[in-house]
């Protein structure tokens, strides 16, 4: 399997397209599998179990964005934000060790 | 047999020891260590004093009113002050650089072209050679159909400069591969019309045209004489991973050198004038000349001028002396570098400018001490000592280097280093036991100062920076510490922390808010240190040594908080290590570290 984050969705596209460009801009690759419905905590920390680089980024129709790593408490993600672009950029800079913006 | 307390009131802290006299000789009890209250020497000691005697007592688990007699030291205060000032300046007239290094710039290489306002790309001809600025705010998508769409009309796009981070969206969805940067917060003032470069280097690389003075002069087709001008630019560029420089008719980066003024030292029989802008060696040399120096001004109207006028404003604020009667005793300059934002700059571009730090020293006319030892006397009687005696004991120095004495392995010749805040004092007992003293500007407070300017951080992260080894958190569960080696954690590290450096304080980690690396801010720190105590051991260590001769001198022991640092006494050890000196951290009766000195060295003169 291709290394990449995974996003689990069942927001709205344009916030999805949002977070896909934040993780292009850090050059790291990325999976959108789409689901029927789901909280974006749920979706995150599923999708940190099952991606290949331990963090998954989940959205829910709210517009909240959540970001997990599959090695940290299901309660305490990584960041939740509503800054879509953002929360991609984090993901991104865990899976390449880079600081998170505040 | 009579139960005593020795008291030592210094800038910083109060400490204090019990003891036990009797006819055998002196048993030490307990300590205490406090912050002072008021500047030293002032009635409003009294609070602090009050505080280290009642801890001194309770680890000695005794009370009050067994108490006899106290003793406090003779102080001298020492104030100290800093002042530091930039002495050149990078300015860019009509901005012709953007020489910032974003996170992501997008594509590789160097292109060259002119400079077209994004709305305006639909008018150029095919053949056209251009550098396309895209404002702020138009989404990414937008941008790279327009860039193809010119692109497939023939334009010869060569590059791209765009205000948003997008630029490697834009790069991975056009048809051709441009250097593009990005996060360019001034966009908008970036001049159209003129011939533009824009350099991306590959991951890992720096620029290597734009960073060329002749790399520009090829570029931008100048003479011996305009490539003398920009040469400024091409410095300023280096080391990065994009730039962009427009050349506009009469812009020019200026690497400006301020007068710095000149610094007059007065000796006892000649004075000698410096200039800052030689330096702090240069500065260093003149003040050789006059040593022990008098006073030192500097000229009106100039940088120094104000700098020392603002020292003693704030020294005479401190001490209660008439401004008039404040004389500098002693000065520490030291070179540094201040990163500034870059005036005329379009992305919040910083060059290192260089700076002089200057530490100053007074030594003010003993303190009211009688007074003090009076309320002393009347606060612990109140509280219950009724038969409490304050006796004023001996000079300071005297009875720091007869503390010192008590650290195992030491003999005299012997020379106490007092490694405080604001100055270094040294005192020298030599074989006879006669005590000589110096004391030189220059210690802590200017090392957090050093830090906080050259890493850009606020004087607290400076301070947390100076006190603990440094880490990076590589995951959520483990750090790097500095010396290589790792540490890991049960419980998630917070995500602030995450890949960040972060000092390794006693009960937390601080994270760092630049992007320095671990290896740099170790750097920063440990040349600071270097530069104000070594260099400062050395200096007092000369002055005091019998016939100046750092070999006469047997040993040498670390005193003061500074004396606690987990690198400075060993980068003082190794500093003196060529001259035969034994050189350590003193440990104060074998128990004390390197405490609680003058405060012993009172009760067991009395013995």
């Amino acid at each position: 399997m291709k290394p990449h984050i995974l996003v689990l969705t069942s927001g709205p596209a344009d916030l999805l397209r949002e977070i896909c460009a934040g993780m292009e801009e850090e050059g790291v690759p990325f999976e959108v599998v789409p689901q029927a419905d789901g909280q974006a905590l749920d979706l995150a920390y599923q999708a940190a179990q099952r991606s290949p680089l331990e963090v998954g980024i989940g959205l829910d129709a709210t517009g909240l964005t959540i970001v997990h790593h599959s090695k940290l408490p299901r309660e305490k993600p990584i960041t939740r934000t509503r800054t879509a672009r953002q929360a991609g950029q984090q993901a991104a800079r865990v899976v390449i060790g880079a600081p998170l913006t505040p | 047999m009579s139960l005593v307390v020795g008291v030592d009131i210094g800038n910083s802290t109060t400490e204090a020891c019990a003891a036990l006299i009797t006819a055998e000789g002196v048993e030490f009890l307990g300590s205490g260590l406090v912050p002072t209250t008021g500047i030293k020497g002032t009635t409003a000691n009294v609070d602090g004093v009050e505080a280290a005697v009642r801890a001194a007592l309770r680890t000695s688990r005794l009370a009050l009113p067994a108490l006899q007699r106290v003793f406090v030291n003779e102080a001298t205060p020492v104030i100290s002050g800093l002042a530091m000032e930039t002495i050149t300046e990078t300015l860019i007239t009509e901005s012709t650089m953007i020489g910032h290094d974003p996170r992501t710039p997008g594509g590789a290489g160097l292109g060259v072209g002119v400079t077209v306002a994004f709305g305006e790309l639909d008018e150029c001809s095919p053949g056209e050679k251009v550098i396309v600025v895209v404002p702020v705010g138009i989404d990414f998508a937008v941008v790279s159909k327009a860039l193809n769409a010119a692109l497939e009309r023939g334009v010869d796009l060569r590059g791209a400069v765009l205000g948003n981070d997008d630029a490697v969206l834009v790069a991975n969805r056009i048809s051709c591969s441009i250097p593009i940067v990005d996060e360019v917060r001034l966009v908008s003032s970036v001049p159209l019309g003129m011939t533009a470069a824009v350099e991306v280097a590959a991951p890992g690389r720096t620029i290597r045209t734009l960073s060329n003075a002749y790399g520009l002069a090829t570029v931008f087709e100048l003479n011996a004489d305009q490539t003398r001008a920009v040469s400024p630019v091409a410095r300023a560029l280096t080391g990065i991973r994009s730039a962009v420089v427009v050349r506009t008719p009469s812009g020019e980066v200026s690497d400006r050198h301020i007068p710095a003024g000149t610094l007059e030292l007065g000796g006892e029989t000649s004075t000698v004038r410096i200039d800052v802008g030689e330096g702090a060696e240069a500065i260093m040399a003149a003040l050789a000349r006059v040593t022990p120096m008098k006073d030192a001004s500097g000229e009106a109207g100039t940088n120094v001028g104000g700098m020392l006028a603002s020292v003693k404003e704030n020294m005479a604020d401190v001490s209660g002396v008439d401004l008039a009667e404040v004389r500098i005793g002693d000065l520490l300059a030291v070179d540094t570098f201040v990163p500034q934002e870059v005036r005329g700059g379009l992305a919040g571009e910083v060059a290192l400018e260089n700076a002089v730090a200057l530490a100053a020293m007074v030594r003010t006319s003993h303190g009211p001490m009688q007074q003090v030892a009076l309320a002393i006397s009347q606060r612990l009687r109140r509280e219950g000592a009724a038969e409490v005696e304050v006796v004023i004991g001996g000079v300071e120095a005297e009875m720091a280097t007869r503390g010192a004495l008590t650290t195992p392995g030491t003999d005299r010749p012997l020379v106490v280093l007092d490694l405080g805040g604001g100055s270094t004092d040294a005192a020298l007992a030599d074989r006879s036991g006669a005590i000589s003293t110096v004391h030189v500007a220059g210690a802590g407070d200017l090392v957090t100062r050093l830090i906080a300017s050259e890493l850009g951080v606020e004087r607290d992260v400076a301070e947390e920076i100076k006190q603990s080894p440094l880490a990076k958190a590589e995951s959520f569960f483990h750090l790097r510490l500095e010396d290589g080696t790792v540490q890991f954690f049960e419980e998630p590290l917070p995500p602030e922390v995450f890949a960040r450096v972060v000092v390794l304080s006693t009960d937390a980690l601080v994270p760092i808010p630049v992007r320095h690396s671990v290896d740099r801010i170790r750097q920063v720190r440990r040349t600071a240190k270097q530069r104000v105590f070594v260099v400062n051991a050395l200096r007092a260590l000369k002055q005091i040594a019998p016939y100046r001769d750092l070999r006469q001198i047997g040993f040498v022991v670390l005193l003061g908080g500074s004396a606690l640092d987990f690198e400075i006494p060993e980068l003082i050890a190794d500093a003196l290590a060529p001259y035969g000196i034994v050189c350590g951290t003193g440990n104060v009766r074998g128990s004390e570290g390197p405490r609680n000195a003058v405060a012993s060295g009172l009760v067991l003169s009395r013995s």
